[in-house]
Formats: structure tokens, C-alpha cells, sequence
């Protein structure tokens, strides 16, 4: 980017700031096929850790 | 009682030579059972040009002498409980003036040696070898005391399991914790402490002599040192968006093979960690290891650095994949008690955000693209708000930016992830984008502290005030990481 001039860097700053200003309708704005994905991955993370519980802990380490 | 301490001596000096020289210094200390680990810090120190060994004679060694009380007093047969710390200087030093060192003695470390036939090497912390000069460690600083010479060495501490009371598990919840502890965010815990802490209903095998302990005794040990461990089973990964999830592998036989085979994810997992200067805890099997640090090979790959206690300190594990213990099969890694929050979803979190954002922007399609096609890849890594503060001001030359940042309310602990241009790593300033996690948050959908884009920062108040918008700098800054 560093070769932008100051009008579009002006017009950068003004695109994006109500885009980090409403942070939650930005992340909605993606299309729904990325946003399911996106939360899938949140979710996994979550789930993975639960079920690692479930199944590792009696192994012993010696 | 077994000939360990000379009674009419405060210690002496060993300047190996050559190879015999060394060979009877192993022979002496590596124990006759596990000498692996001796060995492996002879070469370590060796490698950073030892040419002094002072042995501190009839030493009194906390972690030992806990054991002692503990354990090996209860034996009918006499043992010590003394035991020799041995420190490695690079100078040649006058054994007549061990009571007044030069300024500059080239302190390489210590390690105190037990009076026990199996599993000599106790703690200890050695400068790293220089092969690992560009390696991302959990590294800390120890301060000892030789003959009333203060002494400092930075490096990782190691120890190894005697077999009887301190098994592999021990040995590597020990390390965990001696980092903690050197790192001031736990108090120092003995050997013993650390064996007391087990839960005795969690396993069906009597506690002594110990046969190893469970996972779940494990995190209940990490649990009363204060270092509530994240727990990975590899064959349940999380997703995390940007990190490529690997084809399952099979034998020849169409056999699906474990996950500690094939699955990748666990490089970037482990690497998140170690970025933060927190060791993780490898369950492989029936052993226990820690992996403490990591570098890029010139080919690009990982390798990791481990502290095995059947291995010895800094054993470089090239392949997890080809290593003595493969397949791995769990991940702990014990961090302060209110790191709610994932290093995994703080990323994954950041990778939504600044794709949603960029593919939104006017000016920034190619930011958005080319965190889809792998170009622009994700780097994350536990700090302290403090230090992030800190920090900061080698990122930013805005003072507007510094001030914004150094006034906003940042918890203990923030998980910062950093979008890095992969073509610039190598070339100097190399993050485009960065995002700021509070680490008390949930793994859904957490909550930002701080964004920084081309162009513009925002920071987000805790107790939803009102976000500060500023204007920031179109071009890439420096990572946080010194490797990556």
C-alpha cells in the first residue's frame, strides 16, 4: 500500500471507517457460505476440545 | 551411606582436554541406567566451548532435597541427600580463585547432579547451543549463587525422571513449571509439591514407587500450580481458517493412519504457544515430553526443540511425523489461569475480521484475496497487555497511534495475531493487518480490543464505549516476533 497517493488514501480511511466502526454487521456483510464456514471453525475449536476430554485423559504417561 | 560427599571440600575444578577427559567426566555423573541425558548436556555445553567444570560439592538442592524427605529417606539402604551442581564456564578458570570470579567467566549454565543410580541429571538451565541461535525458545533467566559469585545464564531448564519417584511426567510438569515460576507468574514448587499435587483417586495404581500419571492427573497437577493446561486430543483438531486441513493418510493397506502421522495442524498449533514463551507438553504413547521452542530450517519447514527427559536438553526434532514417539497424540499447554480464550480462535476470529473487512474496503481486494490463496498468513501469540504497550512503539512512528494505544484498557493478557505478507518476511516490515484479543473471552465470536489496517486503527473499550477510529500507516510495520 505504501505506494498510495494522499486522495487514495483518504478515500481508504473513508471506506473503512464505518466498516470498523459497526464491526458486527461488517462480519455478517460476508456471503453466507463464508460466514457458515467461518463459524464452523469457531465451533470446531470448541467441540475439539471437549471431545479430546472425553477420550484422552485415562492414557498414562510414564 | 554411599560415598558422595567429600567432607573437607567446598569443590573443585575439571578442565577436560580431550576426548578421554570428557569421557570420564560422563562416566562419573551420567548414572548407569540413562545416560542419554547427561551426555546430551555435555554436548551442549561443549558446544558453546566449554572449558571449565566447577563442581559445587555437598550442595543442597531444594527439588532434591524434597525428594528426599519424601522418598529416598524411607529406604532401608543409605543414600545422600546431597548432591553436586556442576556450572560450565567457557574461560579457563583459576581454580585458586573460584571465590572471586572474573567479570566475564563465559557462565554457560549448571546442572545439579543426584546421589541416585537412575536419572542423576536435576535441574538445570544451559545457554543454548549455537546451532539454535535463530530458534524461537521458552527461554528464561536463572540467577545462581557459586561461592558467593553471582552468576546469570538464559536458557531452558531441564530435568529427568529417577524411575521411582519423579517418572517422565513429573519431569515435564516440572519444566512447565520452573518457566512459570522464572517468568514471575507462579511461586516456586518443589519436586515433591509437584508429586503431592497428584490426585491419587485419578488413577487405579498405587502412588509409590510411581508408575507415571494420567492426563487427567497431569491437568490437575497444572491445575494447582496455577497453570490450568489447553488440552489437544490430534484426533480431534480444530478448524482455523487459513491453515490448510491435511488429507487423512493411510497405510498400504487402506488403513487409516493416526493423526499423529499426518495431521499438520499440530505444527501451527504447538507454534502458537512456544511464540508465547509457553512451553507444550507432548503425550506420545506412554511418555511425556515438552517441546520448548522452534525454528524455520533453510528448506522452510519446522523443526522443533524439545526437552525429553529420556532424551536431554534441546534435542532438535526435525519430523514430528519420523520422531522416536511418533505417533503424538496429545498437546497440553498450561498457561495462566484467566487465558479463557484459544490462540486458535483469537486467530480464526482475526482471519474473519480482516477478511470481512477488506473484501468490504475500497482499496483492499488484494489483502482479502490473498488471505484466501495463503499469501498473507496468520501469526499469533500470547503477550501481556503491558509488554503489547510496550512494544508498540517499535511498530508505529505515529505518536497519535502510541497514545491511543498506550491509553486503552488492555487486559493482563491479549492474544495479538498479525497477518504477515509471506513475500516480505524475509525482507524486513511484513505485517499488514493486526488484531488484539482480550484472552478472558469466549471461543466464539470474541470480542476485539484493538484493529490496525492500512490506512486506519481502531480500539474498542471494554463495557461497549465508544470505539477510538484513528488514522494509521498505509505501510507494513514489523512483527512482534523476532522469528516467523
Amino acid at each position: 500500500m505504501e505506494h498510495l497517493k494522499t486522495a487514495e488514501l483518504t478515500a481508504l480511511r473513508k471506506s473503512l471507517a464505518p466498516l470498523v466502526s459497526n464491526l458486527e454487521k461488517t462480519v455478517n456483510g460476508l456471503p453466507e457460505s463464508e460466514r457458515t464456514s467461518y463459524d464452523e471453525a469457531e465451533q470446531s475449536v470448541v467441540d475439539a476440545r471437549r471431545k479430546a476430554e472425553a477420550h484422552e485423559g485415562l492414557l498414562q504417561v510414564n | 551411606m554411599r560415598p558422595w560427599v567429600d567432607l573437607d571440600s567446598h569443590g573443585w575444578v575439571i578442565k577436560p582436554e580431550d576426548e578421554a577427559a570428557w569421557g570420564k567426566l560422563a562416566d562419573d555423573y551420567r548414572g548407569g541406567t540413562a545416560p542419554q541425558p547427561f551426555d546430551q548436556i555435555l554436548t551442549v555445553v561443549r558446544a558453546n566451548g566449554c572449558k571449565t567444570v566447577v563442581v559445587e560439592n555437598r550442595y543442597v538442592d531444594v527439588d532434591y532435597r524434597s525428594e528426599y524427605s519424601n522418598f529416598w529417606s524411607l529406604k532401608f539402604d543409605g543414600q545422600s541427600s546431597f548432591t553436586r551442581r556442576l556450572h560450565f564456564f567457557s574461560t579457563d578458570l583459576d581454580e585458586e580463585r573460584l571465590h572471586e570470579l572474573p567479570d566475564e567467566p563465559g557462565y554457560l549454565g549448571y546442572s545439579i547432579i543426584r546421589p541416585v543410580e537412575y536419572g542423576r541429571v536435576g535441574r538445570t538451565v544451559l545457554r543454548p547451543p549455537p546451532e539454535l541461535q535463530g530458534a524461537t525458545l521458552a527461554s528464561v533467566s536463572d540467577r545462581v549463587s557459586l561461592f558467593g559469585n553471582e552468576l546469570g545464564v538464559t536458557g531452558v531448564p531441564f530435568c529427568q525422571q529417577d524411575g521411582e519417584y519423579l517418572r517422565c511426567a513429573h519431569a515435564a510438569a516440572w519444566i512447565c513449571h520452573y518457566v512459570a515460576h522464572r517468568r514471575e507468574l507462579t511461586g516456586r514448587r518443589s519436586t515433591a509439591e509437584i508429586v503431592e499435587m497428584t490426585p491419587t483417586m485419578l488413577s487405579p495404581e498405587r502412588a509409590l514407587p510411581s508408575k507415571g500419571m494420567t492426563l487427567n492427573q497431569l491437568q490437575a497437577v497444572f491445575g494447582a500450580l496455577n497453570q490450568p493446561a489447553l488440552f489437544y486430543g490430534l484426533r480431534n483438531m480444530p478448524r482455523v481458517p487459513g491453515v490448510p486441513e491435511p488429507d487423512p493418510a493411510s497405510d498400504a493397506e487402506g488403513n487409516l493412519l493416526a493423526p499423529g502421522r499426518w495431521d499438520r495442524r499440530l505444527i501451527t498449533i504447538i507454534c502458537r504457544y512456544l511464540n508465547s514463551g509457553f512451553p507444550v507438553l507432548i503425550g506420545a504413547g506412554d511418555h511425556a515430553f515438552v517441546l520448548v521452542g522452534w525454528l524455520r530450517r533453510d528448506d522452510g519447514e519446522v523443526s522443533f526443540i524439545a526437552c525429553d527427559d529420556q532424551v536431554g536438553p534441546y534435542e532438535v526434532i526435525d519430523d514430528p511425523f519420523d520422531h522416536y514417539k511418533t505417533p503424538w497424540e496429545s498437546i497440553m499447554v498450561p498457561l495462566p489461569p484467566r487465558v479463557f480464550l484459544s490462540g486458535e480462535s483469537a486467530e480464526g476470529r482475526a482471519h474473519r475480521v480482516f477478511r470481512s473487512i477488506a473484501s468490504q474496503a475500497e482499496g483492499l481486494e488484494q489483502l482479502a484475496e490473498r488471505l484466501v490463496n495463503g499469501e498473507i498468513v496468520l501469526r499469533t501469540m500470547l503477550r501481556t497487555g503491558a509488554s503489547f504497550k510496550r512494544d508498540v512503539a517499535k511498530q508505529t512512528s505515529s505518536d497519535q497511534i502510541l497514545r491511543d494505544i498506550r491509553y486503552a484498557r488492555l487486559p493482563h493478557w491479549v492474544w495479538v495475531v498479525e497477518a504477515h505478507d509471506k513475500e516480505r518476511c524475509d525482507s524486513g516490515p511484513c505485517v499488514v493487518a493486526a488484531a488484539i484479543f482480550d484472552s478472558t473471552s469466549f471461543d466464539l465470536a470474541p470480542p476485539l480490543d484493538v484493529l490496525s489496517l492500512p490506512g486506519i486503527v481502531a480500539i474498542y473499550p471494554p463495557d461497549d464505549g465508544k470505539p477510538v477510529i484513528g488514522d494509521g500507516s498505509p505501510d507494513p510495520w514489523s512483527s512482534l516476533l523476532p522469528v516467523h
